[in-house]
């Protein structure tokens, strides 16, 4: 159980990676995700575990699925930038709660964040 | 199935047999050329090799068939018993793979034999001009016999018996091993396999021999009389015995615990 | 697929399996999960026919255990069941021979995922590679039943994931595989439920995904709890 953690359900965490390889573009609207067996092994999960977090993806409308082909990002821009928003919103929310409380104010917490980036941008 | 399990049973224990046919020969030439007809008496030359070429035969056939029956047993048991074969089956096929190594052995016995007496006569030729006469007369008189007709009469008349005593005889082998596998025995399984083997074996034997009193075989000069009666009779005692055992064998499997 | 009912196994002073019942369906990989002695290893061998006498009731498939069951599983015990003079091509033979579903591509691709030689015998292969041997012939087969007993048992992790790869890369939604294991906290993630076999009885058959909601821990956390003595 290396990579998951053992209180949410494994599918749940699934769910999570693929989307965040939607939102970061990596994997874009109308690729194809691979296939269940593909992320079952890499994952090193049940493929019954990845098909729950694939259906609840479709169910969601960010993934489709063709028979016989196979399941592809949904082209949808707008659930795309409104999931990408939510994400942010939460980690965002999280930090600034933090740092309100340690009373820093809003430009030192920006430059804060600007250097990160910068620090960040340099390793990769 | 059956055919398929007795290929893979004579698959797996071929190679173990045929080092010890060709040390039964190589025993058969050795001997041959190493019996010296001047200083050992003479029946010597025939009584050592017949007797041991054959308890060299009679080994090597109790070893083959135990570990043909043990690999039903040991680790080899879980891929055994686990194959879509019946009981019925499996144990058969061991019998009849017993079957054919008893016969081979008891074949390579009779060419170890032949090399033995034939290769030791060409190598002491003088001995056969000394007795020359005598030799003569024998042969004429077993050519006169029809002997060959006869010897090959008396192999077709024996060969049931030979197959029933040989499904007996394993059939006894097999209830002694599932018996010392089963929840009954915990220790000392080779001790009291043996006495199981020795016992039943003493009690039929005895039966046998108290119910069917007259040999059914006499020979009488160069005619053989034969009791058909009493051979069949011993035949079907046999038959009896045999699948009395066999059921046993089966009955024992169901209460069988596998050993690691 | 796999009904058991009511199922126990006595002897004189324990209770190898005291009235088990459960059902498992195809597509499922299922752990059967508890410490040494706690029945597991009867219950396999009761499922394979290799122990016949035994309370209660087990179809497979609708069937009673015998020649056709026998048919359907293809079963992974803790020893090596090959002969030590055995190697891949003597072994293939005899699976070619005995079962219908054995697939020798399969068999051929899994020998060189496993790396193993099919000219080499058994008696010179480290412990290792007999077991790598053993599970490719097993998993070569396209059974309807795979019962893997302690496949990964005392193997590096190396060979572990190996194991696991072969066994997710074999999945499918007609078969069921049933993996017994005492060791949980590497493989917990690839079982869609576990069946937890405590002193011969059953405490637990659940779904994993649930337990891990309903008790917010992973299933070797909670297995170390119930079996706390």
């Amino acid at each position: 159980m290396d990579q998951f953690t053992s209180t949410q359900p494994i599918y749940l965490q699934i769910m999570d990676l693929i989307q965040r390889e939607i939102i970061s573009t990596r994997l874009k609207p109308l690729d194809q995700l691979p296939s269940v067996r593909e992320l079952a092994l890499r994952y090193q999960v049940n493929p019954n575990t990845v098909q729950r977090a694939l259906s609840e993806l479709e169910r969601i409308g960010l993934v489709k699925s063709d028979r016989t082909i196979g399941r592809f990002v949904c082209d949808a821009p707008e659930l795309i930038k409104s999931l990408r928003h939510t994400i942010v919103q939460e980690h965002v929310d999280q930090l600034t709660k933090v740092l309100v409380e340690l009373e820093v104010s809003e430009s030192e917490c920006i430059q804060a964040i600007k250097e990160a980036y910068t620090e960040r941008k340099s390793h990769d | 199935m059956l055919i398929k399990l007795i290929k893979h049973d004579l698959i797996a224990s071929y190679r173990d047999l045929l080092p010890m046919y060709a040390g039964l020969i190589l025993f058969a030439i050795v001997g041959a050329i190493s019996l010296n007809p001047e200083v050992e008496w003479l029946i010597f030359v025939f009584i050592v090799p017949f007797f041991g070429l054959l308890i060299a035969s009679a080994v090597i056939s109790v070893q083959t068939i135990i570990r043909l029956i043990n690999r039903l047993y040991t680790h080899e048991g879980y891929l055994s018993h686990v194959l879509p074969a019946s009981d019925i089956e499996l144990f058969l096929a061991k019998i009849i793979t017993a079957g054919i190594w008893t016969t081979t052995t008891f074949l390579s016995y009779v060419i170890s034999l032949s090399i033995f007496v034939g290769l030791w006569s060409f190598l002491h030729q003088d001995y056969f001009v000394l007795y020359q006469t005598e030799i003569k007369q024998v042969l004429a008189y077993l050519q006169e016999q029809n002997a060959l007709v006869l010897f090959a009469r008396m192999v077709l008349i024996s060969l049931p018996q030979y197959l029933v005593n040989i499904f007996y005889g394993m059939s006894l082998v097999l209830v002694a091993f599932s018996f010392v596998n089963t929840s009954y025995v915990k220790a000392n399984k080779v001790f009291i396999g043996l006495m199981v083997y020795i016992l039943i074996n003493f009690v039929i034997e005895n039966l046998n021999s108290n119910l069917l009193q007259d040999w059914f075989v006499t020979v009488d000069r160069m005619q053989v009389n034969i009791n058909w009666m009493m051979y069949g009779l011993d035949f079907v005692y046999y038959l009896v015995a045999g699948l009395g055992l066999f059921s046993l064998t089966l009955w024992l499997n169901r209460n069988k615990l596998e050993l690691n | 697929m796999i009904e058991v009912k009511n199922v126990s196994k006595r002897y004189k002073n324990t209770n190898a399996l005291d009235n088990v019942s459960f059902t498992l369906h195809a597509g499922q990989i299922v752990g059967l999960l508890g410490p040494n002695g706690s029945g597991k290893t009867t219950l396999i061998k009761i499922l394979n026919g290799l122990l016949r006498d035994f309370d209660g009731e087990i179809k497979i498939d609708g069937k009673d255990i015998g020649v056709e069951t026998k048919a359907m599983i293809s079963y992974l015990p803790d020893v090596n069941f090959f002969g030590e003079w055995m190697d891949g091509d003597h072994a293939r033979d005899l699976f070619k021979d005995m079962y219908p579903d054995f697939d020798e591509q399969r068999l051929f691709d899994l020998f060189n995922k496993l790396k193993l030689d099919p000219k080499q015998k058994l008696k010179t292969m480290s412990k290792g590679m007999k077991e790598r041997f053993h599970l490719a012939f097993v998993m070569a087969r396209k059974a309807h039943i795979y019962i893997l007993d302690e496949p990964i048992g005392g193997v590096d992790p190396a060979a572990r994931e190996l194991i696991l790869n072969t066994i997710l890369d074999n999945y499918n939604p007609d078969s069921l595989v049933i993996l017994s294991t005492h060791i949980i906290s590497e493989i917990e993630q690839i079982f869609d439920s576990v069946l937890f076999l405590k002193e011969g009885q059953l405490v637990l058959n659940d779904q994993v995904e649930e337990l891990r909601t309903k008790h917010q821990k992973s299933i070797d956390e909670l297995f170390k709890e119930v079996f706390k003595c």
